[in-house]
């Protein structure tokens, strides 16, 4: 008498899972399930961290085309610096989307590099973010009259509890709460952050902030603002 | 506020600055974006023609030499029937799903998944090795 087949186990079905949403075949509400499910579940989030490095190397086989004329002007002028210190080089599939693929120099503490992912024909690039590994956070930029906070792998944030986002200026003996940052990002006016040099600040609270009008939780993410010149 | 900054938070406990590790999470968040932009374009030009397969030619496969992991991954790609590797690419490269995958082969959704299931099982063991 032979044994049977053995049944897959859940977790068997889960690395299927990730194994599909990492090659990209799943349709797009599966795959954005599985990108949230990857902050609030570290054992998913393993089987595809695992099938990315299995995977990401095919990433090479995307042939190169040259970058559309304008671009590397453009990404000059967002990042403010020599491009000569830029990741190059630049990759491409074969239909319609341009990717840079960074050859990364040193991992330094703080924020490095951005890189743009092009969707033709649209106008509006999209910016991507280069960090150490293991890290996330949100980007910040301002986009008119306001403050746009788009979230870049953040931090998975337990049941009961939110962000929330503090404005330190300069000086100040105490931060100044700019409310509950969802995880999915949210949108202040530029009036609400401080005029001159200041830190931005994310703590942990209960949900719906703190009760204190301090920071009661850990602070899990901060950066400086410069004063404007 | 002339210039856009970053909240980094770090996650002490897995940061390692191997810079293998730190090139494979850059690249797999550009390609889940990029994946999500060509599925939102795919659905707003319905009739745009299905762009050329990824080259399977050996020399194309040649360039995944350049680092361990990808010759690795080049060796065990190389182990699969070509029909199987050519399937894996079109998935991976072309940032085809599933459903994409069946319709452009005239085969029923099944009989893909079952097929890409087995391929990417059989990479897995051929990696672990």
């Amino acid at each position: 008498m032979t044994d049977p087949a053995p049944q897959p186990t859940p977790q068997d079905d889960d690395d299927t899972l990730a194994s599909e949403y990492v090659l990209g075949v799943l349709s797009a509400d599966e795959m954005a399930s599985c990108a949230g499910r990857r902050t609030v579940d570290p054992a998913f989030d393993r089987l595809v961290t695992q099938w990315e490095a299995r995977l990401i190397p095919a990433a090479a086989l995307v042939p190169p085309v040259p970058p559309p004329p304008g671009l590397l002007s453009r990404i000059e002028s967002a990042l403010g610096r020599d491009l000569d210190r830029a990741p190059a080089p630049l990759r491409a599939l074969r239909h319609q989307l341009l990717l840079w693929r960074a050859v990364s120099a040193t991992l330094a503490v703080a924020c490095a590099s951005i890189l743009f992912l092009l969707a033709r024909p649209s106008p509006q690039p999209t910016a991507a973010v280069l960090l150490p590994p293991g890290t996330g956070g949100f980007l910040v930029q301002p986009v008119g009259a306001s403050v746009r906070f788009d979230p870049v792998h953040p931090p998975p944030v337990p049941p009961g509890r939110d962000l929330e986002l503090w404005s330190l200026p300069a000086g100040a003996a105490a931060p100044r709460s700019l409310g509950v940052l969802p995880a999915t990002g949210t949108t202040l006016p530029s009036t609400a952050l401080p005029a001159g040099a200041a830190q931005l600040l994310v703590s942990l609270e209960p949900a719906g902030g703190s009760p204190t009008g301090a920071p009661t939780g850990p602070v899990l993410l901060a950066t400086q603002l410069p004063a404007p010149p | 506020m002339q210039d856009t900054f970053l909240l980094v938070w770090r996650r002490a406990e897995r940061f390692d600055p191997a810079r293998g590790e730190a090139d494979v999470w850059l690249a797999a968040l550009l390609r889940y974006r990029a994946i999500d932009a060509v599925r939102r374009r795919r659905r707003e030009h319905l009739s745009a023609a299905p762009p050329d397969a990824p080259s399977e030619d050996p020399d194309a496969l040649a360039q995944l030499t350049a680092t361990a992991e990808g010759a690795a991954l080049q060796a065990c790609l190389g182990q699969l029937p070509p029909d199987r590797r050519a399937l894996l690419l079109r998935a991976f490269i072309g940032g085809r799903s599933y459903a994409e995958l069946a319709t452009e082969d005239g085969e029923p959704l099944g009989t893909v998944k079952a097929r890409i299931r087995r391929a990417l099982a059989a990479l897995k063991i051929c990696l672990s090795s």
